[in-house]
Order: structure tokens, then sequence, then C-alpha cells
């Protein structure tokens, strides 16, 4: 399983639609219910599933898939 | 756990394809095996969320509106709230002020608060909002500034809005830049808060709980209590994972405040309260104390189910055994805590447990609902959960070590003041069995009732009364007309009204004292006429007439204060068929029925004394 392919799963599970096809690219603009409040959900998520911590900077600027990957990948 | 995931998919799944019934039955089912990690409850509470606004919730027992004040967000918090409420029968109606809002909504009269008409509201400070300084030099007057700031909302919410309060005392910050001195120079922070919080205990009236925020912080652990990073982020405190304990801990307070609170533990014997099988094993063979490791978890349960029995809670033994084995350990063995009289209820035979706690709730007058089962078997947990589930049944384990820790975050026994009458429960619900005995000599129901020698002090609500009176009007579920429940502080303001006339009733006979058992509230509804707002009596005096004792005295009363008219109006719920029927007994007329009530109305100059086995004792009645 891609890392893409494990943030997917986490994406469908945190907003709650099995539709969703991520891609790098994909942003809050993409995707209504991705708001501030579901971008915190979706880092304490993606903590818990690769077992790391975002810094407080990460977090704030995560503007779409790519910033998540970015912190993710070096893994 | 995996297994709970996956039922929460599939009310997921039943969501999107419409079956919202259905969806709700499967998020109850996976809410049942008890996962409190945040990571569950979140993504419960937003299918919860999207739920709700699709469709309302099946029929829960009890509804609540609660008013949620901080200085932080609650974003995250309420939805879990909301959810675990609904998992124990309580759909919550939250209204929380936009974010920074919380003082001038306290302070307008005219805010969206006093509109929401909250039945509860928590204020939800932390340490921050105390504002306390590091360090102060003279401490005294920063320390009483704090403290006014908090009496102040619970004056000015009271006076616009009775209702109940519950008030979190501070929690502390992790990491004091003063260290070990924090908590000893008395100007510093820690120590302040320390102080803040003891004060607060002592001032705070009885409408206002004290969540006790510094032990429940401490229980989850306070390096972990806080999550800086989303403070800084989002304003969020505590951590998301502290949420759900933190809810947990509200929950019990708001259902304690609204009278669902827990009122009997019932216990197995083998493996619970002792360790191996008495009927096998023998007195000297079953682990009960030191020096055995397990025997000393054992005797530890039985401390703290001692401890509880103390405070109010009964205790029952529900046990499959020879009645003679099962007693055997409470009469004979030098390490057990609980004794024979500790019990209210003792069943121990080979039928099957569901019976058995049926005829126990009978025999108790008790609901079902207020049940909480102990036992280690989790064959019978589960049959029990299945066959009966109302009571509650915890996922113990099977370590004696746990069973404590268990009962506890299940915070099942929380409550709001403490009685006189508490104390005294086991007692008064043990006499009732030299009662029956007497009951079985009697010739007939009324030569028993005279034989009793019931006599009954009652008088109008004062300030020694009212405790009991408002702990009888906020939870007395059964003989209970309308189930209105008054705060204290509301029912303080009726009786001081003088054309309402408020009565309780106390009742004692020949083998004991029960207290406080009666309250009547009638509201002066024009120059001569009454309506029975409130009129109730505590379960364990059902059976004796003392309702008739009651509704006599409101004649009497009624005509000395030239009342003509008195109207009557019954609200049935789940558990109140009981006194359906109470009305058209004493005369009443119905005039109005709909689902929710039924209305009925007596002209006093037609009423008819009911008769009455109780000797009356007035205390107190004003002179008018």
């Amino acid at each position: 399983m891609t890392t893409l392919d494990r943030l997917q799963t986490i994406f469908q599970d945190v907003l709650d639609d099995p539709s969703i096809q991520l891609t790098s690219e994909f942003s809050p603009a993409a995707h209504g219910d991705w708001d501030s409040v579901a971008t915190v959900r979706l880092v304490l998520s993606i903590e818990n599933e690769f077992n790391i911590r975002f810094t407080t900077d990460q977090v704030a600027s995560i503007k779409s898939v790519k910033d998540i990957l970015a912190v993710v990948e070096p893994l | 756990m995996e297994s709970t995931k996956a039922i929460l998919e599939q009310a997921r799944e039943q969501r999107r394809s419409g079956d919202l019934a259905g969806a709700y039955a499967s998020l109850r089912q996976a809410l049942l095996a008890g996962d409190a990690t945040y990571d569950f409850l979140d993504k419960a509470a937003e299918l919860f969320h999207r739920l709700r606004k699709q469709s309302s919730p099946p029929v829960s027992a009890c509804q609540c509106k609660v008013a949620y004040l901080c200085n932080h967000t609650v974003t995250f918090h309420l939805p879990i709230l909301e959810l675990l409420a609904w998992s124990e029968g309580l759909l919550l109606e939250t209204y929380a002020p936009a974010y920074g809002t919380v003082m001038q909504e306290v302070l307008n009269p005219s805010s969206g608060l006093y509109a929401f008409k909250p039945e509860v509201v928590v204020i939800a400070s932390h340490w921050r909002d105390a504002a306390l300084p590091a360090f102060s030099e003279n401490f005294e007057p920063v320390l009483q500034r704090a403290l006014d700031n908090i009496s102040q909302k619970w004056t000015v919410i009271l006076e616009h809005n009775p209702c109940r309060i519950i008030q979190h005392n501070s929690d502390f910050p992790a990491w004091d830049s003063y260290g070990a001195l924090g908590g000893r120079l008395g100007g510093a922070r820690t120590a302040m808060l320390r102080e803040l919080n003891h004060q607060m205990a002592q001032i705070a009236p009885p409408q206002v709980a004290i969540l006790d925020q510094a032990l429940v912080s401490a229980n989850f652990g306070r390096e972990r209590w806080e999550d800086d990073r989303a403070w800084h982020l989002a304003k969020q405190h505590p951590a998301h994972a502290a949420l759900p304990i933190l809810a947990k801990a509200q929950l019990a307070l708001i259902r304690a405040g609204l009278g669902l609170t827990k009122k009997v533990l019932v216990l197995d014997l083998d493996n619970t309260l002792w360790g191996g099988v008495i009927g096998e094993d023998g007195l000297g063979g079953i682990k009960l104390g030191p020096p055995d490791a397990r025997g000393e978890a054992h005797q530890a349960l039985q401390q703290y189910c001692r401890e509880l029995k103390d405070r109010g809670i009964l205790l029952a033994v529900c046990s499959k055994n020879n009645p003679e084995d099962a007693r055997l350990p409470f009469e004979k063995h030098e390490a057990s805590v609980l004794k024979l009289t500790d019990f209210a209820a003792f069943s121990a035979n080979w039928n099957d447990k569901a019976a058995n706690l049926l005829n126990m709730a009978d025999k108790l007058n008790l609901g079902l609902d207020s049940f909480v089962l102990l036992d280690d078997n989790p064959v019978e947990r589960a049959q029990i959960r299945a066959r009966l589930p109302m009571v509650t049944v915890p996922e113990i384990g099977a370590d004696p070590s746990e069973f404590i820790a268990a009962l506890g975050k299940g915070r099942y026994f929380e409550a709001w003041s403490m009685s006189a009458e508490d104390r005294q429960r086991t007692e008064s619900y043990a006499t009732n069995v030299q009662r029956e005995s007497l009951l079985s000599q009697s010739q007939s129901e009324a030569d028993y009732l005279r034989e009793l020698g019931m006599v009954s002090e009652h008088g109008p609500f004062d300030e020694t009364t009212l405790p009991r009176v408002a702990q009888l009007v906020g939870k007395t579920n059964q003989f209970n007309l309308t189930t209105i429940r008054h705060s204290l502080e509301e029912l303080r303001h009726i009786a001081a009204d003088q054309t309402n006339w408020t009565q309780w009733f106390r009742l004692r006979d020949r083998f004991g004292d029960f207290g406080i058992i009666g309250v009547i509230v009638a509201l002066a509804d024009g120059p001569d006429t009454w309506r029975i707002d409130t009129l109730l009596m505590s379960c364990r005096v059902m059976g004796r007439r003392m309702e008739q004792f009651m509704v006599r005295t409101l004649f009497e009363a009624a005509k000395h204060k030239g009342i003509h008219q008195i109207a009557g109006e019954y609200r049935p719920t789940a558990k109140n068929n009981v006194v359906a029927g109470i009305y058209p007994a004493f005369g009443f007329r119905k005039v109005k029925e709909t689902s929710e009530e039924v209305i009925y109305d007596l002209t006093v100059a037609d009423s008819q004394k009911p008769a009455s086995f109780v000797t009356g004792e007035a205390l107190t009645e004003s002179s008018s």
C-alpha cells in the first residue's frame, strides 16, 4: 500500500466519504467537509496511523495533501 | 475493538444508503462495547451528528437542554458529550455561546443563553480562566477576585434562569515555572488554584455541583491532559484524547441532576466478592483478605461496596448458590467486610438471574434501570444484557484487582448532594422485613396499617428541609404526577411566595423512621385556585395509604386558606403509570386529556376527606 493509499483510507474514514479519490493536489477546496476542524481530525488520525507527530507549524500550514505527504513521506 | 469498528462502518454504510433507523441502531450497538478512545468516539460522534441533521434519533428516555460555557473551543467536545449521553438514553440539546462571549451572554438578560432556557449549565473553565499571575506578593485579594468572578456567574445565571449548574474546578498547568515551590508558596499560581478549588467547594450553593477537574485530569495523567499544540492551533482544552473522560464526568453529574443516577449495586458472590466457590471450597477454602493477594483484592472490593452502602447506595446479592452457603462468609468469615445486614436484598438460589433481578426490582420497588450488576462471569453478563438491557452491566474483566476501577470509571453513583436519609437507606429497607412479618400476622390490610402506628410530621419547605425536598423532586420517578424537576433554587422561590402552598411529609412507624418521603407543591392560579404542580412520594412508602394522608392535608389547607378549586395534572412517563388513576380516586373530575397530560379539577367544597391510617403532626404551619 502506498502512502497515498493509506492517506486515502484515512480521508475516507474521517470525512465519512468512501468516494474520495486522493491525489497530492487534493485540497479543502475539493471537498466541502474538509474545513479547519477536519484538518485537526485528519492530523490526529494520520498521527495514529503512521505513529508520528506533526509540529505546530506543519499542521498550521496544511493547504493540500501535498503538505501532508511532505511530513509523512520521508518515512 | 475491530468488531466495534466494523459495526460503526456498517452504520455509516446504512446512513449513506438512506437507512437512518438502521444506522442509529448499529451506532448504538457499536457504542455498547464501551470503546472510550477518542479515535473511535470522534468518528462515532461525527456519524451521530450527520444522522441528527437528517432525522431525529429514535425516542430517548429523557431529554435535557444543556448550555456549555467556556473560553475555549467546543467543536470537538460537544459532539462526544451528546453521543455518550444518547448512548445512555439521554438526548441532549446543547447551546454554546460564540467564542469569547461567555460573560456578555451571562450578564445580558436577553442573550441567547437565557432564550435557550437551559436546564443544566456547564461552566467548563480551566486554569487559564482564573487569570492568575505566576506569583503574587499580596495574593489574597487576587484570589478573592478570582473567586468572586466565579460565584458572580452562578448568582446572575440563577437569577435569570433557575437551573442546575455544573462548575468545573481548576486543573493545573502541567509545567509550573516555580516547580515544586509553585504548590508551596501561598502566592504561587498552583497554590492559589488549589486554594480556589477549596473555597469554591465551600461556597457553592446547592444548585451548583462542582466537577472535580483537578481529580479527573490527575486520573487521566497530567502530562497528557493538555496538548499545547492543540491549544495554540485550535484553542482546544484539554487534549483531544482526554475529551471522553471529561465528557463522562460531566454526563454523570448531568444524570445525577436529572435524577437518573443508579441506586442499586447488585453483586455476584463466587469470584466476585471472594475468590473461589463457597459451595465447593468452603469457608476455609475461599480467598478473602490477606495474606493471599487475590483475597486482598476481593476484600478491597468489599470495602469499596461497604463505603457505597454507607453513602446511600443499596447493595444486593444475586448469586447462583445454595442460600446457606451464600450467607456463610458474611456470617462467619473473619475477613468479610460486608455483613448480611449490609444488603437490602439477598437472592441466592439456582433460578435464572434475570428472573431474580426482576423479582428484586419488584421487592425493592425500584426500576431495573437504576440497577448496576457486578458479575465476574462473562456469560451471565451477556445474558443479563440481552434479557434486561435496562440493567447496567459493566465489563469488568476477570481480575478482582480491576473491579473497583471498572465500577469507578462508570461513574454510576454520582450524586448532586447528600442527605441524612441517604445514610440510613439500607436500614430503612431492612426494617421492611420486620414489617412484612407483621403483615403476614395481620388479619387484613387495614389491621396491618393500623398496627404499624404511622405518624407523619409535615410542614412548609424551609431551609432545613429544602435539600431533601429538592433531592426527592430531582429523582422520584414512579409516584410522581408531573415529574417536574425543580431545582432547589426554584423550590425556594415557590415557597417564599405565600400564595403558594408547599408541604413536605415525613413518615415513621413503630419499626423506624423513613425521613422525608413526600412532597406537594400547589401553585396559586388566581385568587381562590390552586394548581398542583408537584405531588410525589418516595417508592419506599408506597402501599401504606400515605398519599391519602398527604391529599387530606392538602384539602384541609385549601379549606383553611379559602381555596375553592384545585386543578391537578398527570403527565404520563415510562415510569409513573402507578399514579395514573390517583386524581379520579380522590374525586377529581377529568377536564382535558392529550397524549402529554391529563388535566383534572376539583371543587374543594365537594371534596371527600380521604381515609388514612396516618396520624399527623403539623410543624411550623403558618398561622395565617
